[in-house]
Order: C-alpha cells, then structure tokens, then sequence
C-alpha cells in the first residue's frame, strides 16, 4: 500500500482542514514541519465539506483548499462535496 | 418575455464541464491538421481529446478567484516584510546565498515555462488541455513576478540579486538550468508536457518547494517562504494535472506507452541533475537546517515516487531508467556539488565558506554512510586551508557533461572516489558525459546536443570577453575578464563568505536594529 | 535514434576544433584523488610537449593537494580514453597523439589520497 499526503500552510485558514483530515481519517498522520503541516494516510484519505462547515460555522468551498495547499500526492478524485486523494496500488 | 432564473447552482462537475467542453469548432477555412500543426508529429496518437479531465476542475472564473486571494496574501506579506527590515531577521547572512541561487538559476526557468505552456495552451487540439496549459502559463509567470518582488527587497542590500537576465544567458553554472529550459522548450507539446508536468512536477518538484521552503520559514525569511509556498500551491495542482496528463496519453493509444517512457527516462534524470543544486541549498547553504537532501529524497522521490510508478506499472510504465543511480547519488550529491562550488568560489556570483563543527557534525549524523568517510576530511582539509591564510580558488576550467553542463565532479555509482566520464563519438566528433544517463540521451538525440552551448568551451573559443577587451595584450587576465563579462561586481558577488561586504553589513545593520 | 523534427535538422557541432583558434581542447584529470572536484579541461597548442602541458597547466592547478608535490611525473601511469597510454612527456601532444576532447587519466598508485582514503 501506498502513502497519500495533503500538505497545507500552517495557518489559521488551513488549520480547520487539518482538523477535519484527522477526524474523518482515523489512519492519517499529521506531521508538523516549520510553516507547514503534512497529513499523510495509506491508500486513500478524504476531505469532507460538511466537517470544515462544522468545525468553523461558516460555509466551505472545497476549492478554497488551493489557497492554502501545498502539496498533495495521489490521484484526486473532486466535487462539491469532498476531495479524496488515493492510489490505485 | 422575462427569462425564468435558474434557481440551482452548477456544480463544480457541470461548471467545469461547460467551461471546457464544446468551447472548439472544426475549421473550415484550414484544415485541422494545419491549424493545429504541432500536435501529431511527435507520434502520440490521441483519439478523444475530451477523456482530458482536471481532476480538481478548476475553471477560469474559480481561478481568478483563488489566484486573486493567493497574491493579496502574498504581497501583504511583501510589503510587511520590506516595511520592517525583515532582511534582518534572517539566521545568518550566508542565508541569502541559497536565495541568489535560486534568483539566478530558478526563477528565470519559470519563465521558460510561460512560454512552454503559452505554446502547448496554443497547440494541443483539445480545449480542456489548452485550458489547463493556459492556466499553467499565467501561473509560471506569477511565479517569476512574485519572486521578483519579493527577492527585489535584498536586491536592496545584498551582493549578487542585480544583472539576472545577463548572467542567465553566460555564467558557467546557470547553462545547467537554461540548457535543461531550452530542452524542454525546443521539444514538441507533448514531450514537454511530460518533461515539465510530470518528470519535473510531479516527481521532482516537491523537493524544491516542500523542505526547502520549510527551511526558508525554519531560517526566519518570511517573503521567500511565502512566494514558495504561494508557488506551491500552483504546483500542486500542476502535478494533479501532470499525472492527469500521462493518464490520458497512456490511455488514448497503446503506441503512445514507449514514447512516455523515453520522456520519462529522459526527464527524470534531466531534472534530477538540475536539483543537485538545490541539494546543495538545502544540505549547505540554510544556517538552520530543516531535513537534509537525502531525507528529504527519501520522502518525496524514493516514496512518493515510488507509489507513483507502482500505480502506473498497469500501463506498462516502468520507473525510469536512471532511478537506481539517481536513489544511490543521494548519499553524495550535495556534497560534490558544494566541494565543486567551493573550489571555484571565485567564480559563482554567491558566497561559499567553511563548515563549522557544528555543522559538520550534523551532516556526519545525516550521513553516516558517506560524509565521514568522503567529504568531512575534504572540508576540513579545506577549512584548515583558509584558516591559514590559503583559501583555495581554483583558477583552471573544469571540462563539463554535454547534456546536463555540470562540471564531473559525480563519481562511478558504488565508487565515490571515482570520477565518472563517458564520452561518445559522433560524425568524428568526441562528446564528453558525466553518467551513462546523459551519454545515452545524447545518443538518442544527438543532433540535438551537438549545439550544446557549453560556457567552458565557449570561454577558450574567445566568446566570453566583452568586446572592448584586448586578449593580446600582456596583462590579459582571461578569467578576470570572463567573470566581467557575466558583469560580477568582483570581490562582492564572489569569494568566500568570510570578509565579504555581506557580512560586514549584515552583522553592522542587525547590531544597529538591536540597540541605538 | 535521431531527433523527432518536422522538417530537416542538421546543426554543425559547435565544438569542433576550427573554433577553438588552433588549440585543441584536452581534460586531465587525477584518479582517485576527489579534493580536486573535478577533471580540467584545457586548451593548448597541438606542438606544446605533454610535459609542457602538465607543468604549466596542471600542476600549479593541483598544488593545493597535499599529494601533489609528490608525483614522480616520469613514473605516472596513463589512461587515454579509458585504454591505458604511454606517452612520451617530452614529445608535442600532436606526436603523442592527443586529439580534440580526449580524456587523459593521470594515476599516481603510491600517493592514495587525503586519509588514504582517495580523496
């Protein structure tokens, strides 16, 4: 199995969507370097619209992630609702 | 009649699909082939250009958007870090030497990706792809933009940011990033595609951006951390789109596999000789270092990488040729390109220096299987050297690779005391290689790289003097007169970082921010 | 395999020895001793002796190797092109017959190197 990652600014906008990895992805791993924050799971990891809305109260673009992102590892599979990254090995 | 309003939202699917579908019409007054002139020879066969699909669906309306919010934070930050001396917060002046490498050498090499997206965004038939390319070059030039703004503010203060267009097309070093450009610029669409998306991208790209900008934060610059990490965020759906992009060419026509995988052995290795330089960034040049290259090699190369090639194994993809070789290097890379750096100190348009212990003894922990054995004794026989009054500046031209224009100083893969040449003759002309790698991208090209524009071969050809310059005349002092070509302000740009006019301002304006 | 083109490519090689004002272009470098990062490439006159060469070029260009001043340049063994070479140091390099971009190996076995480690 393959690891997957989403690597986002550590930042008060990105912070919510660490979150949210972590709490919808009980396998995924989130490791802090300076300035950045990278989550990391096997095989595949989601993030969900309706947890970052839930988390900060306030509605939530799944494409707002590109504001913040800064790396990403898998093959993306996005819509109004969710991103998921995974690999297909 | 009024127009009934409708009441639900696109989704991003339909919005994407509206923006990027049916926007093309079949011309009448040419035919395809001739409007579209550039998208066949390579030999790729596509035969559904609407199987292209952006994984993030990212349209031009969401794009302007998200680019516009990216920048506002940026330049804020810009703008605070110029207001408040923020130069001074840096760890220590021999900082900025990694920042005057990356101006010199990377950032005009976004440029040359404007214009390879702006062609391929031109030439592919297919409007989702000339979509994406065409956000890709406005990106790239963002890029540039952005770290001309930034970098500008220690243009200010510092030694070796001003002259980048000049030194671009001359200094010995920067033809290893310009000639790598040209390469992939020079190529058809596709060839560049991968070479750009996905050999450089999406598997060598986070080794640029990821570690090394972390170290920017770790070592207190701000303004570069953020134009990294702004660029990053662009990269990223860069590589989405690079392995979005070898999908769809691997899918279209079984006959397109060993075309990709010829780009693929060509460009991995190409890119992987280019970031031998950010290796050494990382490993020598950040006072305060974040994870060493080999690390981070081993995170974004050998294992992301590696998911990567297992994933395309059912294309019939295997990894590229050079992968073995590259992986083995990284235990050697950065310090061979330090030490050749070091020893021609007088010649590179940013500092070199000696080791502290400190240091020293952080790469012997990082390294442990070569640093003690091959390198520490070189640096510290170096350093001994300087402290008594003979620091080494060598003054004869090391002869260079054909393909990747590194000086050899790599050793024989498994030999680390062995300098590794090749050579290959061609029409009864010898060609000099550093790897059995650019030897055969050579041989797969060759009349490609017989217009090698090599900077030491030009300099003995007398093409590097400026033109008022007498190479008659007794006092001629070729090598001085090379480095006023690439207009050096020498004893200020080059040389060693002990002494240097960096230093002394640097450690005079930080005493000066600290007390009256 | 040749360069994927539409349409003829031919380019003339820039390096061919007409541009480089009658010198050749020769790399030397030293096995096995790595402080010196990397082979030199310089350009001399075909009628100017090996030894002329060494002397001028390359020893002054090695001098900081504390191994340096200890080469016997009449006991040195020589690869040219990888195939091993016994030229004569007092003869032009025209005579010895080094040609345009050919690699000479300089291999001094009794000196090992910084450390004796090859360095």
């Amino acid at each position: 199995m393959s690891k997957v990652f989403i690597i986002v600014q550590a930042n008060e906008e990105a912070r919510p969507i660490v979150e949210a990895l972590l709490q919808d992805n009980p396998h995924a791993v989130a490791q802090e370097s300076p300035a950045m924050v990278r989550v990391e799971a096997e095989g595949k990891m989601t993030l969900n619209r309706a947890t970052v809305e839930d988390l900060t109260g306030q509605p939530f673009n799944i494409q707002q992630l590109h504001v913040n992102l800064i790396s990403i590892s898998g093959h993306i599979d996005e819509d109004d609702d969710y991103l998921t990254v995974a690999w297909a090995n | 009649m009024d127009m009934k309003a409708t009441k639900k939202k696109l989704g991003i699917k339909e919005r994407y699909a509206h923006m990027t579908r049916g926007l093309g019409w079949e011309p009448t007054y040419q035919s395809a082939d001739a409007v579209f002139p550039y998208d066949k020879y390579e030999g790729i066969k596509i035969h559904d250009w609407d199987k292209w699909v952006d994984p993030f669906r990212l349209t031009m309306d969401a794009y302007w958007k998200y680019q516009g919010e990216k920048d506002r934070k940026l330049y804020a930050v810009i703008e605070a870090f110029a207001q408040n001396n923020g130069h001074l917060n840096i760890t220590d002046a021999r900082y900025l030497s990694a920042i005057k490498l990356f101006w010199q050498g990377v950032s005009p090499l976004e440029n040359y990706v404007v214009q390879g997206f702006a062609r391929a965004g031109r030439h592919f038939r297919g409007e989702a792809s000339r979509v994406a390319c065409q956000m890709q070059a406005v990106d790239e030039l963002r890029h540039y933009q952005t770290q001309a703004h930034s970098i500008s503010n220690y243009n200010k203060y510092y030694n070796g940011f001003h002259s980048q267009r000049h030194m671009w097309d001359r200094v010995w070093y920067l033809s290893v990033p310009k000639s790598f450009g040209e390469d992939a610029l020079t190529s058809g669409p596709f060839e560049f595609l991968i070479a750009i998306s996905f050999s450089f991208e999406y598997v060598l790209t986070n080794l640029l951006f990821v570690p090394f900008m972390s170290g920017a934060a770790y070592n207190g610059d701000m303004s570069t951390v953020t134009f990294g990490f702004s660029a990053q965020s662009d990269e990223s759906r860069h590589m989405t789109l690079g392995i979005e992009a070898i999908k769809f060419l691997l899918e279209q026509d079984p006959a397109n596999v060993p075309i990709v995988q010829g780009w693929i052995d060509k460009w991995f290795w190409r890119g992987s000789k280019v970031l031998a330089l950010v290796g050494m960034m990382m490993d020598y040049m950040l006072p305060k270092r974040v994870m060493s290259w080999k690390e981070a090699w081993e995170i974004y190369a050998e294992e992301n990488g590696g998911a990567l090639f297992r994933d395309l194994a059912r294309y019939g993809i295997r990894p590229p040729k050079g992968w073995a070789d590259a992986c083995e290097a990284k235990d050697h890379l950065s310090h061979q390109v330090w030490l050749l750096f070091y020893e021609y100190g007088g010649a590179a348009a940013f500092h070199t220096w000696s080791l502290t212990d400190e240091e020293l003894d952080w790469l012997s922990a990082k390294y442990p299987d070569s640093f003690d054995k091959y390198y520490r004794p070189r640096l510290e026989f170096l350093r001994d050297k300087h402290a008594r009054g003979e620091r080494v500046y060598q003054g004869t031209l090391p002869t260079l690779c054909t393909t990747c224009q590194i000086p050899l100083c790599f050793t024989e893969p498994g030999d680390p005391t062995k300098i590794s040449h090749r050579e290959t003759v061609h029409k009864d002309e010898k060609y000099v290689f550093c790897s059995d790698h650019c030897q055969e991208i050579f041989g797969n090209e060759p009349e490609k790289f017989v217009q090698s524009w090599l900077p030491v071969n030009q300099i003995y050809q007398g093409n590097c003097f400026n033109p008022d310059v007498d190479p008659t005349a007794p006092d001629f002092d070729p090598l001085k007169a090379v480095l006023e070509y690439f207009k050096y302000n020498l004893g200020r740009d080059n040389g060693d970082f002990e002494g240097s006019e960096d230093q002394r301002n640097f450690a005079m304006w930080r005493g000066q921010a600290s007390k009256n | 395999m040749s360069v994927i083109a539409l349409g003829p490519y031919e380019f003339a090689p820039r390096d061919q020895v007409k541009n480089f004002h009658g010198n050749i272009l020769v790399n030397f470098c030293w096995d096995r001793h790595v402080l010196v990062s990397a082979p030199f490439a310089v350009a001399l006159p075909p009628a100017m002796t090996l030894r002329e060469a060494i002397m001028t070029r390359i020893v002054p260009s090695i001098a900081f190797h504390p191994d340096a001043e200890k080469i016997d340049w009449n006991t040195v063994q020589w690869e040219k092109d990888h195939q091993p070479w016994q030229p004569d140091l007092d003869k032009s390099l025209a005579e010895n017959k080094v040609g345009h971009k050919d690699y000479l190996l300089f291999i001094t076995p009794e000196l090992k190197g910084l450390n004796n480690a090859g360095l």
